[in-house]
């Protein structure tokens, strides 16, 4: 029997939890209440939701493709296919044919050493990771605006926040720790939520915007209009700012008796909503619902103003949040999973490249490498050849899922690295079997910048082994002198090349919960909130952003607005969360939410059969009809690949960052089954 | 009863050491756990972050297997629980007269030995008050359903033992060389001190609820609105003895028991999508009406001991002494 203390392995809230564990197997699961994010509590995933990793469903042998069917291997034979298979791509089309996709779900080592293998075993910067669908523009707008693209403020600040501000985050699902430590505090305090759908935070607020999907920025112009109108502002914060005439003139337009139009809020409610922002010490939350449209970068930046006009940044219980999703997606995307930075977020053009390529003993590509949003179009095109995947599944979790099956298909070579079998690794000529959560060391950064230790506490299953190991195994194949004993080298290696992880080591992590970035020097107590006392940027920019309608808007052949999302008691494409009974018991099927209004109009009752259509795929659900959304909008999670919501989602991207447009799609109704 | 230094409770520790896997509060890197000890040593004073319920009905169980033609069934024993609080302990009493006639449960039962820590400090969550008191005393309300073999106190730094069964006895005379009797002025400290306790922990009246628990209160949904559906107050809770079973293919079949909770739509959900409970709202009358209702009604006791570990483990600070409160307000 062993206790040992780690973070779960779903949300990016980094609750601490100790598991107890006997004859490789997991006994209990507790909350730990020492841990200043979750203080004693979790959420079914985490009680739950961590019994998938002794699924007997484990990869425990590598496969290798042999007349079409994917057979064991040893690791020695996997690892020169998959060498092999890279090398001939390289060789035939140059380093930019190949793709190399990182995970959110893993760790900052295994995540640092995928980069690198893409940057300086390939040579190419075609590096990305799932933060592509989720926070790209929220780093492009917050880095350029702010000078730093993260959450300002740790979880713990809720409890010394005034008011609360969400909008485009179903907080009390997606990061539900966070959504209840919300609600624990609304004695006395003022909540506002903008959202469409009427979810759990809409239902306690004591103001609910809820706008039609994709009118964002005129929503929150309207409120920042308000603001100024009524001489609401913060003139110290405008003070240290740039940019304020520009965006004044700008907010003119924007009256909420004009806005009404477009977002379809009543102004009064425009104005309380300025009036509490205003006055009060408020903390902003965003999520996907700013994100995944085709402004999604002018959306951040519009989020951004208004806290920056009222005051509400760089202060205990005031700040701007935006709630990264998976477990690591933040230490991934510090850690340059992404094509057009390098670890550190140092631009292509910053001479702190040179640094890398002497640590590295190689020279470096600074051009843009491609995005994942558009790797699978360029795949079906033929630039991309070959792709390494660890720990992802874009078969179901990318947009046009139609076309990155295609895509997949049509690659000369596939490598994917994951804890189990996925729509994904049917396409693979190399599958690699990877240690899960439970079996790996090495450290994680949660949404509040908050790095964090995660332990092995069971051996992986079979063969499986730790992706750092399967890395540094590829790179060496593939000629690499690569020299790591484990993730505690990895670890080094960072805190020599990112600054704003300089003084997190290996050894500091041990005991306590973690320490926020930056620190830059070991005797750094880290820092939990940015921007206090001043911007990182020095001046913060205030940038009057530019708004279009969507695309994807519905019109008489397509009626309705599909938005999609996630729910409680799943997990992105349910690899992990389909395996534990009781979550799969609880959401066992795919489902489109529909208004009683549209129920009554398509003659569709509760549980029907629909069939949804947009103009790129069609999808069959059953239908809930429900008053959380509104006449002429329709809600499905995107969790399941029998009824992949993702198969209606286009091509629209917002062009500033390429995250796709994920939140409106035009659909229709094209068959109702009782 | 026989009084000593801490020596007398690491004596205790090392004497059921002899015959049992010792469970009791220990730290694990800044928090108290209840778990088993390697070393007599390492039981603390401060009240554990987990409820003992799991070293009777675990958090999940095989309950048997399926292999090579044959059932087998796992042999589980019990431990020597140390640590827990009158509440918990009251609690597991009720969980027996529920689960007592389960073979896995009752095997680990029977080999179990008890020993309570009375509570001489007022604890911050706990409404104990209406429910038994900190001590667990000889007419204990929950006496005739059972008592722990041990019950100690700490006070001034001195431990206090005390032997409620037979068993309880026997181990207690094994300690004679490590503690005296103890005076009449110390037990006198003791008793003052524990109805001092008492009186704080009469946070909310819970006597008589039953009569104004009503079917239609508001308090279901405004509380119901709350509660994100994590089941972390069933799993904490030392007395929900809900639970889920399921087959698994693990090589060999095997029949899987866990945890459930009622607060979860799933767990009413029937055949074909039928759900008797299947608004937030009824789910949460179900699980407060039959702590306060329906058992009380069907046996006598309040499926409930006021050990405020629900309002603990709670992420959105729903606490069940205000949903007592509403209940007693029309």
């Amino acid at each position: 029997m062993k206790l040992v203390r780690t973070v779960c392995p779903y949300c990016g809230v980094g609750c601490g939890m100790i598991v107890k564990v006997r004859d490789e197997r997991i006994i209990s699961v507790y909350p730990e209440r020492s841990h200043p994010s979750n203080a004693g509590t979790l959420c079914i995933k985490g009680w739950k939701g961590v019994r998938y990793v002794g699924h007997p469903d484990r990869l425990k042998k590598p496969l290798i493709r042999k007349g079409g069917r994917l057979v064991e291997a040893s690791w020695g034979e996997a690892l020169r296919t998959a060498a092999q298979g890279l090398g001939n791509a390289l060789r035939e089309w140059g380093p930019e044919s190949i793709m190399v996709v990182g995970s959110a779900k893993c760790t900052n080592e295994a995540n640092f050493l995928i980069q690198k293998f893409a940057r300086a075993v390939i040579g190419t910067n075609n590096v990305d990771h799932c933060a592509r669908l989720c926070h790209a523009p929220t780093v492009k707008a917050m880095f350029r605006m702010l000078g730093s693209g993260a959450m300002t403020n740790p979880i713990s600040d809720i409890d010394l926040a005034e008011a609360y501000f969400v909008i485009g985050s179903n907080t009390t699902e997606q990061h539900p720790i966070i959504g209840a430590r919300i609600i624990r505090n609304l004695d006395g305090k003022e909540l506002i939520v903008a959202d469409p759908r009427k979810i759990r935070l809409a239902r306690l607020a004591d103001v609910h915007l809820r706008h039609r999907p994709g009118s964002d920025i005129p929503l929150l112009n309207s409120i920042a209009h308000v603001v100024v109108e009524e001489g609401l502002v913060d003139w110290e914060y405008v003070g240290r700012s740039e940019g304020f005439e520009k965006l004044r003139r700008e907010l003119e337009r924007w009256d909420p008796g004009r806005t009404q139009g477009i977002t379809g809020v009543p102004p009064r409610l425009v104005e309380e909503a300025a009036e509490i922002v205003a006055e009060k010490r408020t903390m902003f939350f965003f999520a996907m619902g700013i994100t995944q449209h085709e402004t999604g970068t002018q959306n951040v930046a519009a989020v951004v103003n208004l806290a920056v006009i009222t005051g509400n940044v760089g202060k205990p219980g005031a700040g701007i949040n935006p709630l990264r999703g998976q477990n690591n997606v933040q230490g991934a995307t510090d850690l340059a999973v992404v094509p057009e930075i390098y670890p550190g977020y140092a631009t292509l053009d910053d001479p702190r490249i040179g640094e890398f390529e002497e640590v590295w003993g190689t020279s470096l590509p600074r051009e843009m490498g491609v995005m994942l949003s558009e790797a699978f179009e360029r795949a079906k095109q033929g630039e991309i050849r070959a792709m390494y995947i660890m720990g992802e599944n874009p078969a179901v979790s990318d947009p046009n899922s139609n076309l990155v099956r295609m895509a997949l298909e049509d690659l000369e070579f596939l490598i994917v690295q994951d804890i189990f079998p996925t729509e994904t690794s049917e396409y693979a000529d190399v599958v690699l079997p990877a240690a899960s959560w439970a079996e790996e060391d090495g450290t994680i950064t949660s949404t509040d910048r908050r790095v964090q230790r995660v332990r092995a506490f069971i051996n992986p299953p079979g063969e499986a082994m730790p992706d750092w190991w399967i890395i540094t195994q590829l790179a060496r194949t593939m000629g690499a002198d690569w020299e790591y004993n484990g993730p505690w080298d990895v670890l080094s290696e960072i805190n020599r090349l990112v600054p704003q992880y300089r003084g997190i080591t290996w050894e500091r992590l041990e005991g306590g919960h973690g320490i926020h970035w930056p620190c830059p020097s070991v005797d750094h107590p880290g820092t939990p909130r940015l921007h206090e006392g001043r911007f990182v940027r020095g001046k913060a920019l205030l940038i009057p952003p530019r708004w279009k309608p969507p695309s994807a808007w519905r019109d008489e052949e397509y009626p309705l607005i599909m938005t999609t999302g996630r729910t409680y008691f799943h997990w992105h494409t349910r690899t992990m969360t389909r395996r534990v009974a009781v979550l799969q018991r609880e959401v066992p099927e795919p489902y489109v939410e529909v208004s009683p209004e549209d129920a009554g109009t398509y003659g569709i009752r509760d549980g029907s059969r629909v069939v949804l259509e947009s103009r790129h795929g069609r999808i069959e659900v059953r239908a809930r009809v429900s008053d959380i959304v509104p006449r002429g909008v329709v809600f499905v999670p995107f969790h399941f690949a029998e009824a992949a919501a993702n198969a209606l989602v286009g091509e629209e991207k917002d062009p500033e960052s390429g995250i796709p447009a994920y939140k409106v799609v035009a659909v229709r109704i094209g068959g109702v089954a009782p | 009863m026989i009084v000593g230094g801490r020596e007398l409770l690491d004596g205790l520790v090392k004497v059921l050491m002899e015959r049992w896997t010792v469970v009791a509060p220990r730290e694990v890197e800044g928090n108290v756990v209840l778990a088993p000890l390697e070393d007599a040593g390492e039981i603390v004073l401060d009240r554990p972050l987990n409820s003992p319920k799991e070293y009777l009905l675990p958090q999940e169980e095989i309950l048997f297997e399926y292999r090579d033609g044959g059932f087998k069934a796992p042999e589980p024993r019990g431990y020597a629980i140390l640590g827990i609080r009158p509440c918990e302990f009251r609690a597991l009493l009720m969980l027996k007269s529920v689960m007592g006639e389960d073979p896995l449960f009752l095997s680990r039962w029977n080999s179990s030995f008890f020993a309570v820590q009375a509570c001489t400090e007022p604890c911050p969550s706990g409404f104990c008050g209406d429910l038994g008191g900190p001590e667990f005393s000889g007419i204990d309300p929950y006496r005739p359903l059972g008592a722990p073999d041990l019950q100690y106190y700490t006070l001034d730094g001195r431990v206090f033992v005390d032997a409620l069964t037979e068993r309880g006895k026997e181990v207690l005379g094994a300690l004679r060389d490590l503690g005296e009797g103890a005076t009449e002025e110390e037990l006198e400290r003791l008793r003052m001190r524990i109805s001092e306790v008492w009186e704080d922990m009469k946070r909310v009246r819970v006597v008589g609820i039953e009569e104004r628990a009503r079917w239609d209160h508001p308090a279901y949904s405004y509380f119901a609105e709350r509660c994100i559906q994590c089941g972390a107050c069933n799993f904490e809770c030392p007395s929900c003895f809900c639970f889920d079973i399921r087959d698994e293919d693990e090589g060999a079949w095997v029949r899987v028991r866990e945890w459930d909770s009622c607060l979860l739509e799933g767990f009413s959900k029937m055949a074909l999508g039928a759900n008797p409970r299947k608004r937030e709202e009824d789910r949460m009358r179900q699980r407060i009406l039959h702590k306060f209702k329906y058992f009380k009604e069907t046996t006598g006791f309040y499926m409930c001991t006021g050990c405020g570990r629900c309002l603990e483990a709670c992420p959105s600070g729903i606490d069940l002494r205000e949903v007592i409160s509403w209940l007693w307000r029309e």
